[in-house]
């Protein structure tokens, strides 16, 4: 059944310009008044919650307090030929009873198989019975969570010779059949776009933008004949432009800058997230 | 039919590739990178090098896991040595959790099962007794604890109704060494000192969020043993611990120590 969506981010809250909770500033968080974090929302990585009860608990549910937080999995396996892991699911359904987030966030792709688990966003091939099977457990999902399920694009450093479609058209048609919602990493376009020397313009282009909820925002690292997507750097000026397509197109949905190895400083991440407003009034302006 | 891949709408097997990718990442090898390497589209990059990209990223992944699980062990036996056990336990005990907390359960146990045969105290024992504890530490930091929970009355062993139990942050273990100087050398940045041969009895234990090592006497090892986490009458642990130890004078020492024991987080009201 086609679920044929026309309200923008499929009616989800605009949360604004967040960042991810990482480790690395708990304490920053728990000895600052919650209206000096200068962040409008916080984005967590929900395999890091799940079963746990200790210092990032406490401060996820101070954190939660304040703040709207999203959930962000890595571990969903949507991809996979695997059965879904129901006890997995069950986890991050009591998560989400605790944290009470804007909506629950996971990649287009899968993780293992045979039971195993690569820790990996491994990429799917895109083919019509892929398609069909994620699909099937989208919904699937959908179902088990009560709400819709946002899917991103993966960066990734291969493609399959079987693949009938191009990544956009995939996702695009997943969202439209399933109802569930795109988050727009950008520098993953930026990524695989080099990767596989594709059109990133053409990759946004052909999203259906009313489906996008939410933006990612991160710096890969150039190894030269490839970008690894390392969210160890700020984000390129190649990204920028994407970003403000994306903004464009979606008519305003939240951005996340995500930043997970080397991280800086606290105040270094809002300084680089700042650089999302100057991105989107600059766009504004010259739109005007 | 969300369970399984369809097989209903031609093209490829998406099982057959997945699993032929899998292997390529997980055991890079030239007859799984051959069969991998078959599915993939054309590139400027080669084959072999697309997937190496994954293979290491594999590899990275699950080794900064186990250095950050283990800090103490890595420091003690060097990063190159360490990674070297690591990869022997990853290709033993491949990760099948979605949770890279899960992967390092099963490291001690891998390490005791390869240690060479020695007596206790022997240098060879060292790492999967420290294994063992610094994954205790780790499962300490995550599980629910006494945060929250109404510590029991500090006289609670003159309350013969009194029940206790150990929390899920605490956990008792007997080692064949003494590696505290070695812990509090490590979380000061110091080089790990050779643990001395000593048979200890600790508790990892929670307060505040704050996980920390705790060298026990016998007898209070053996009454936190007796208490257990179903829980149980404090004076009648008291009784089988210094039965256990053998330890006279035992319940005038917890009398005096169960307040820095609640304290600790090494107990809580049942």
């Amino acid at each position: 059944m086609t679920t044929r969506q026309t309200r923008a981010r499929l009616g989800l809250p605009h949360l604004g310009d967040g960042l991810g909770l990482r480790d690395e500033h708990f304490g920053h968080l728990m000895r600052t008044p919650p209206d000096q974090w200068g962040a409008d929302w916080f984005e967590i990585i929900s395999e890091n919650f799940i079963g746990h009860h200790g210092w990032a608990a406490r401060v996820l549910e101070h954190v939660a307090a304040h703040r709207p937080v999203v959930m962000h999995g890595v571990s969903l396996s949507i991809g996979s030929t695997d059965p879904l892991d129901r006890a997995y699911l069950k986890g991050l359904a009591e998560l989400a009873e605790r944290v009470k987030p804007a909506w629950i966030s996971d990649h287009l792709c899968w993780t293992g198989v045979g039971g195993a688990n690569s820790h990996d966003l491994l990429p799917m091939p895109l083919t019509e019975g892929a398609l069909a099977h994620v699909s099937d457990r989208v919904r699937a999902v959908q179902d088990i969570l009560g709400r819709p399920l946002v899917i991103e694009n993966p960066s990734s450093y291969l493609e399959f010779s079987a693949s009938q479609m191009p990544e956009w058209a995939f996702l695009g048609r997943l969202a439209e059949d399933t109802g569930c919602g795109l988050l727009l990493d950008c520098n993953n376009v930026h990524v695989s776009a080099f990767n596989h020397r594709l059109d990133p313009v053409a990759y946004i282009e052909a999203l259906p933008a009313d489906h996008i909820v939410q933006v990612h925002l991160a710096g890969p690292s150039d190894c030269g004949d490839h970008l690894m997507d390392t969210h160890d750097h700020p984000v390129p000026d190649a990204v920028w432009p994407l970003y403000a397509l994306a903004q464009r197109r979606t008519g305003g949905v939240s951005t996340l800058l995500e930043w997970d190895a080397s991280i800086p400083p606290y105040e270094e991440l809002l300084a680089e997230l700042a650089k999302a407003r100057l991105h989107r009034d600059h766009r504004e302006a010259a739109v005007a | 039919m969300p369970e399984a891949a369809r097989s209903d709408l031609g093209g490829p097997d998406l099982a057959a590739m997945q699993l032929a990718l899998h292997q390529a990442v997980t055991c890079p090898a030239s007859d799984s990178w051959a069969r991998a390497g078959a599915l993939l589209a054309a590139s400027p990059l080669s084959a072999e090098r697309r997937l190496s990209l994954y293979a290491r990223g594999y590899r990275a992944r699950l080794l900064d896991s186990l250095r950050r699980e283990f800090p103490s062990l890595c420091g003690l036996m060097g990063a190159e040595l360490f990674d070297l056990f690591a990869e022997g336990y990853i290709a033993a005990c491949p990760p099948d959790a979605p949770s890279l907390h899960v992967l390092g359960a099963r490291f001690p146990a891998w390490l005791e099962s390869i240690q060479p045969a020695a007596g206790p105290g022997a240098a060879e024992r060292i790492p999967a007794q420290l294994a063992l504890l610094e994954r205790a530490w780790s499962e300490s930091l995550r599980a629910p604890g006494p945060e929250g929970v109404a510590p029991p009355p500090v006289d609670l062993l003159l309350h013969p109704a009194g029940r206790l139990r150990l929390p899920a942050t605490t956990t008792l273990l007997t080692l064949e060494f003494d590696f505290a100087p070695l812990l509090a050398a490590v979380a000061d940045g110091e080089a790990p000192p050779t643990p001395h041969a000593r048979p200890t009895c600790v508790a990892i234990a929670r307060s505040g969020y704050r996980v920390g090592l705790h060298t026990l006497s016998r007898g209070r090892h053996a009454w936190l043993a007796a208490v257990g986490h179903d829980g149980a009458s404090a004076l009648e642990a008291a009784g089988r611990a210094a039965s256990e130890a053998d330890t006279g004078d035992l319940l005038a020492d917890l009398i005096l120590w169960a307040p820095l024991a609640i304290q600790a987080g090494l107990i809580v009201a049942d």
